[in-house]
């Protein structure tokens, strides 16, 4: 014979249906949450680890042994910036130069290409690559030839490279 | 009132909505490991692809030193290029990190500077130009005048994509240049093999034209321009895998319009494939011989 429910019975089953939902949403929301931010770093570091590779190109190309007789190092590491000269001038101009430099204001990574340009255009030719950026350390160990290259974003994650200067 | 088949009903439909929300995070996890263990594997790549290119220099510094002096490309060749290293092994799996077996591609072509015709005879006007296409002469002519650097093949990959810049690697089997061609190939960016920035764009250095590599019509441009004949002997020395011997040069050297012939190359540029697993890397590098062979310029090949 059937019978209705009690309103005890409905009760628990009312509760025990809201701690399941709410212990059911509370782990979709920490696991979905958990998998954004894991998303959000991964997009960082991928993002990082492309610039690393970027300048490790441009370490790696250009106009490489004749460098030293046209003068100055071909990296260069000042207060601010990061210089790779890349490619020697043509006949007695700007050698091209490409610059790695953050800009405090705005926290952001830029490229800048000076020197080397098309006689038709001559404007600064530069590309954001990283935005959120707190540093941009760069350091040359002469002893061992090598340059390390840091970059740290605003939430504290840091990404390194050493390169060795061939 | 409630029967036991709704009791069941609304169970099921708990676990239902408990099986949905619990499979969707799980998959958004799996995702996001998945896309991390992808990007560690494809910078682990791409940073042995870089350790694998300086590791490749020094058997191309002993080829630059024992080989590529005796190299006689046949006549026939429309490339002075030759395939001079091709490898392929398979790394296995690494115990106790799941990783797959890695298979490893490295493959070397050589491509003579001083068998092209040169960037500077181009941008002249030098009658070596004829014997290059249409579109590459075009593309050069256009790139060397929109640009302060010195010649290489970035200004053209840069400016021009409607011509193949760098040549595509050659067949170890076959040797055959004949799908190579692209400015890389056919123009030369060191030839005269000096510091640009010592000679300047112009011709104040005589180019040279190795007889061993160059194909057939540029070789018989430059004889013409030298005044001399023997075209028929060098055909035949290359046919039988020797090098030519030439004539003393009939021009006067103190004319840097016309080039010197020569049978050795102190000038090579080099396409260096590397293939690890799906990734893929190139580049394009130009040795020359100083007090010894240096690489003098080098470039990503971004295709």
């Amino acid at each position: 014979m059937n019978r209705a429910l009690t309103i005890v019975e409905l009760l628990l089953a009312l509760a025990l249906l809201s701690v399941l939902t709410v212990a059911g949403v509370s782990w979709a929301r920490l696991a979905l949450r958990a998998g954004f931010d894991t998303a959000d770093t991964l997009a960082w570091e991928s993002a990082a680890h492309a610039t690393l590779d970027l300048i490790s190109d441009d370490l790696t190309t250009g106009d490489i042994a004749l460098q030293g007789a046209a003068g100055g190092p071909r990296v260069e590491v000042t207060p601010t910036e990061l210089r790779i000269r890349a490619r020697l001038a043509a006949s007695g101009s700007e050698p091209l130069v490409r610059i790695y430099r953050l800009d405090p204001e705005s926290q952001t990574l830029d490229r800048i290409e000076v020197g080397g340009a098309g006689r038709a255009d001559r404007s600064l030719r530069g590309r954001l690559l990283l935005g959120n950026i707190r540093t941009f350390g760069r350091t040359i160990d002469p002893d061992f030839r090598t340059l390390t290259v840091t970059i740290t974003n605003v939430a504290g994650r840091t990404e390194s490279r050493t390169y060795f200067l061939r | 009132m409630t029967t036991p088949l709704s009791n069941r009903g609304i169970a099921l439909l708990i676990t239902l909505a408990v099986v949905v929300v619990t499979l969707s995070a799980l998959g958004a996890l799996v995702r996001v490991a998945s896309t991390a263990r992808a990007a560690r594997t494809s910078e682990t790549a791409l940073s042995a692809a870089d350790d694998l290119l300086f590791a490749v220099e020094p058997a191309i510094r002993r080829w630059l030193e024992q080989q590529s002096q005796r190299i006689a490309l046949a006549p026939q060749t429309t490339v002075p290029g030759l395939a001079i290293f091709s490898s392929k092994w398979t790394l296995p799996a690494v115990q106790d990190q799941a990783a797959d077996p890695i298979t490893i591609e490295l493959y070397v072509s050589a491509f003579d500077q001083l068998g092209m015709t040169p960037w500077s005879a181009v941008i002249a006007g030098s009658p070596l130009r004829t014997t290059l296409p249409t579109e590459v002469l075009r593309a050069v002519t256009a790139c060397a005048r929109n640009t302060d650097r010195s010649p290489g093949l970035d200004i053209l990959q840069a400016g021009h994509r409607n011509v193949a810049v760098f040549p595509s690697g050659i067949d170890l089997e076959s040797s055959s240049g004949e799908k190579c061609i692209a400015v890389g190939s056919l123009v030369a960016t060191y030839n005269p093999a000096v510091s640009s920035s010592a000679s300047g764009a112009s011709l104040e250095v005589p180019p040279r034209i190795n007889v061993s590599t160059a194909p057939i019509p540029l070789i018989e441009s430059a004889l013409r321009l030298q005044g001399l004949g023997g075209l028929e002997q060098i055909i035949q020395a290359r046919t039988q895998g020797r090098h030519p011997t030439i004539a003393p040069s009939a021009a006067r050297r103190s004319d840097p319009s016309i080039p010197e012939l020569t049978t050795s190359s102190n000038a090579w540029s080099f396409r260096i494939d590397v293939r690890i697993g799906s990734i893929r890397k190139s580049w394009w590098a130009v040795y020359m011989r100083l007090s010894k062979w240096e690489c003098v310029q080098r470039f990503v090949i971004d295709e």
